[in-house]
């Protein structure tokens, strides 16, 4: 209280009077949603060549890089000695969304899409295996986890 | 003999009319409060449940019902289970004697004002008790400073209302209103807050000091923080401590606006609406509304403050309750002493 009418008392009445008349900042989630920017780190995709073939070699960096070692990858030998993923498999309870894998990936296959609504009643749910995560455009939607 | 019955009849209905309005309003009271307080923290407030959240009190009042109500081990159980109940029956003992218009009120007692000062007294003891009872040490000490504002705060508010009393002559309370009828100069009502502006500061300070409002809230934030005086009571105790508070709110608000601005008169600008009604809505239902949109007002304020200021410290609350407010009370009444004593010779 700075002087006696107190008119710092009025000032402050005076600016919650005008933030009680002004719109809400809320964004009304889930019924609108935030535009998310273009690098948005979400849960991974695989994605394929345009001719409709996958762009996973197996190469073994991504499990690597991983620093939570979220990614489990199982390789072998196919036909013509060539190395053919077995299983790929990325534990979204692990993953810290850092956006290694993406970065590290020789082929451009790992890339970190938009999907963040991830929330399960299963924890067993979280391990989403190689085909839930391959695509067939840029935007990934996984059906419900 | 008839007589007696039907005058029985009809101050039942009164009684049972006011006792709906104050605990609807308390209801209503939950809504604004958290719709206000989101608005001014430029968020909405409740949105989803209800048109514009306003079943959202009634949400929570069923989840209060069917909360489990625990009765810690080692309270005072007497003392224990009356405390709510002590708190919440003086607030509502209040409503009374306060005229919502001309003749309609349960009691026209000739010492309405001080009836209500010694009812609102009796509030404090459900507090000091509530905390004495629950056996916890921070109960105790929340009820206690709870209660020591509020004798503090008891003086300067009694003190304030002093001033009405040598404009009006009369405890009454509907003398007081009608009191306070017609115009200064022609313009401005005459309603005591004009004469009587540093008294209706001091009841405003006061009130909210009274009421445990903020931002003079220290121990209820004292529940925020660590526990308060109500920290062992469950559901539906807990829910009666809420409703005396709010009630106390409504009820401090009822007095003021018919000690200082005119009750059931008319607002002055909006007198005009008066010439177009008909006149037996003029005679019984307008001043209900004038009444009820003055006391909406200061419901507002009293929310409007509680999210504008920051919390008073203990210490800064007792200094202020008696030696700032204390001294203006008692500098009110001698000034509106020097007046009226001038206006009489």
């Amino acid at each position: 209280m700075t002087n006696i009418f107190q008119t710092d008392l009025l000032k402050g009445l005076s600016l919650t009077i005008r933030y009680f008349f002004s719109k809400p900042v809320t964004l009304r989630y889930p019924e609108v949603y935030y535009d998310l920017p273009e690098r948005f780190r979400g849960a991974q995709v695989l994605k394929r060549h345009e001719d409709g073939k996958e762009r996973c070699v197996g190469c073994g960096l991504c499990p690597e890089v991983c620093p939570s070692e979220a990614i489990t990858l199982q390789t072998s030998e196919g036909e013509d000695h060539q190395k053919v993923v077995d299983s790929y498999v990325i534990d979204l309870g692990l993953c810290i969304y850092c956006g290694y894998c993406q970065e590290v990936c020789p082929v451009d296959a790992v890339f970190m899409g938009k999907d963040f609504e991830l929330t399960i009643t299963d924890l067993g749910k979280l391990r989403v295996e190689r085909e839930k995560m391959l695509t067939k455009g840029e935007e990934p939607r996984y059906e419900s986890l | 003999m008839e007589n007696i019955w039907f005058f029985l009849l009809i101050v039942l209905l009164k009684i049972i009319a006011i006792f709906t309005l104050s605990l609807g309003g308390v209801v209503v009271m939950n809504w604004v409060e958290r719709k206000v307080c989101g608005h001014i923290q430029h968020r909405h407030g409740p949105l989803y449940v209800g048109p514009i959240g306003l079943f959202q009190p009634i949400a929570d009042s069923i989840k209060l019902f069917l909360k489990e109500d625990i009765t810690p081990r080692d309270v005072d159980k007497p003392v224990f289970y009356l405390a709510p109940l002590l708190c919440l029956t003086p607030a509502l003992l209040t409503f009374a004697v306060i005229p919502v218009g001309p003749h309609i009120q349960i009691a026209d007692i000739n010492v309405g004002l001080v009836y209500i000062l010694a009812i609102s007294s009796l509030g404090i003891f459900g507090i000091i008790m509530g905390g004495y009872s629950s056996n916890n040490k921070y109960a105790l000490l929340g009820g206690l400073r709870s209660c020591a504002q509020m004798i503090s705060y008891e003086i300067a508010l009694g003190l304030s209302i002093i001033g009405v009393l040598m404009f009006s002559g009369s405890l009454s309370l509907a003398k007081i209103v009608e009191a306070q009828q017609g115009t200064i100069l022609g313009v401005l009502p005459n309603w005591f807050v004009i004469p009587q502006i540093l008294g209706f500061a001091v009841y405003l300070a006061a009130i909210f000091a009274e009421t445990n409002r903020a931002p003079f809230d220290l121990p209820e934030a004292e529940q925020e923080l660590v526990a308060g005086y109500f920290v062992e009571y469950g559901s539906m105790r807990w829910a009666i401590f809420m409703l005396s508070e709010y009630v106390a709110m409504i009820s401090g608000s009822c007095v003021l606006v018919t000690l200082f601005l005119g009750g059931w008169l008319p607002i002055p600008g909006l007198g005009i609406i008066e010439n177009v009604l008909p006149a037996s809505i003029v005679l019984y239902i307008m001043p209900v509304v004038w009444f009820v949109a003055k006391v909406a007002f200061f419901m507002f304020f009293f929310v409007w403050v509680r999210w504008t200021f920051p919390r008073l410290r203990y210490d800064q609350l007792m200094s202020l309750g008696w030696k700032v407010l204390l001294p203006l009370a008692l500098f009110n009444i001698f000034l509106t002493g020097i007046v009226r004593m001038a206006q009489l010779s």
